[in-house]
């Protein structure tokens, strides 16, 4: 829609160019009917470049301006000026406004994004940068926001993108530990031919208890946090945001491969870890 | 046949994609014959669907170390300033 703004804008000038040249050729206008001789010029001037154009040229010129101005523009003009409007009152006077929802949002969800992203960068000092960011992107980008989710859903949209932005920069420029190519702690639970030294002891787990149980949360997030980072990143992407693969590989730029890899040993020691702390101390599973 | 390390490495990759017709069997066929991967599997794919993120109620949002009131005000006062600096926009 709005590319055919720009080629209305682009090709109504040029009539005004051919304008200057020709003014001998230039028939005079009917004394009657027309407002003014400026006017009949102007679209003499315009006619003429449609005249030397082929018919099915003409046609589709017709036709094109038709539906330009009949079609979809009108629609589009509406939502064009809405926009510029919207963008001129909040300079001066929308802008507190925006500014207060924002502000309430920082007192209602400050907390909850703050720890989406500490678990995610692992690093106070980054997580307060990007968590920042994240309000600022919103108070520029709040005429986007439509009530159908809720704002903590939509920041942590808004914050995702900027996890993924910072996880891309860190690694495009090489920054980032590579994956080893061994994992010890793994390789420890298995003997020379590859089986389990010590089997995984049984436990029945219900899904929708655990989610709810507040202490299993925190022997899940201390187990998160002890894995190395780049486990930990795949695997948060991968699972707990659920994104796909290709695109984990993209952010984190590593190839599929690596990203087995990574999720296979988080995945591992995230069960070991929940076996040690959990299973054996006050788990539901304890006798098998 | 697969050892208990490899059919481990197979069961997270096929949480992640299906796995290739010939390796789906070869580790369910070790799967069935080892009680600790048989174990390891039900484990991780329980935690797999555990840890989802549902309906962005996320398990491991760290409530643990709240964010500090200085950061919150820092937070303010760059806003405040955002705000005010959207007539000459210079950046950020
Ligand atoms: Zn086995």
């Amino acid at each position: 829609m709005s590319t055919g703004w720009l080629v209305q804008a682009a090709v109504f000038p040029v009539p005004t160019v051919v304008r200057g040249e020709p003014e001998t050729v230039t028939p005079s206008p009917p004394a009657v009917g027309w407002p003014s001789r400026r006017a009949y010029r102007g679209l003499v001037s315009i006619l003429r470049p449609v005249g030397r154009m082929g018919g099915a040229r003409y046609l589709i010129f017709a036709g094109w301006c038709v539906a330009s101005w009949c079609g979809f523009e009108p629609q589009g003009e509406i939502v064009h000026t809405q926009k510029t409007r919207s963008v001129t009152k909040s300079e001066d006077g929308n802008r507190p406004h925006e500014l207060k929802l924002i502000e309430t949002w920082v007192d209602e969800h400050a907390d909850y994004l703050f720890g989406h992203a500490l678990t995610r960068l692992r690093d106070r000092h980054v997580a307060e940068e990007v968590h920042q960011e994240t309000f600022l992107a919103a108070l520029k980008s709040v005429g986007k926001f439509r009530g159908d989710s809720s704002p903590r859903t939509w920041l942590v949209g808004l914050l995702r993108r900027k996890i993924a932005d910072h996880y891309r920069k860190r690694y495009r420029e090489g920054e980032g530990k590579s994956i080893d190519a061994t994992d010890l702690t793994i390789d420890a639970w298995f003997d020379e031919n590859g089986s389990w030294i010590v089997q995984p002891k049984r436990c029945e787990m219900d899904p929708a208890e655990l989610q709810q149980r507040a202490d299993f949360r925190t022997v899940l997030q201390s187990c998160l946090k002890s894995l190395p980072d780049r486990l930990a990143e795949a695997f948060v992407l991968r699972v707990v945001d659920d994104w796909k693969p290709d695109e984990v590989c993209k952010v984190l730029s590593i190839t599929p491969t690596n990203l087995w890899v990574a999720l296979h040993r988080a995945r591992a020691r995230l069960r070991a870890c929940l076996e040690a702390n959990w299973f054996e101390s006050d788990g539901p599973g304890e006798e098998g | 046949m697969l050892s208990c390390k490899e059919a481990t490495r197979l069961v997270s990759e096929g949480l992640d994609r299906r796995l290739s017709f010939w390796r789906r069997m070869r580790l369910r066929l070790h799967v069935v014959m080892c009680r600790g991967c048989a174990r390891y599997a039900r484990q991780t794919a329980i935690l797999d669907r555990i840890i989802s993120d549902r309906d962005g109620e996320d398990l491991f949002a760290d409530a643990s170390e709240q964010i500090s009131q200085k950061t919150v005000r820092q937070i303010r006062s760059s806003l405040h300033q955002a705000a005010t600096d959207t007539n000459h926009p210079d950046g950020k």
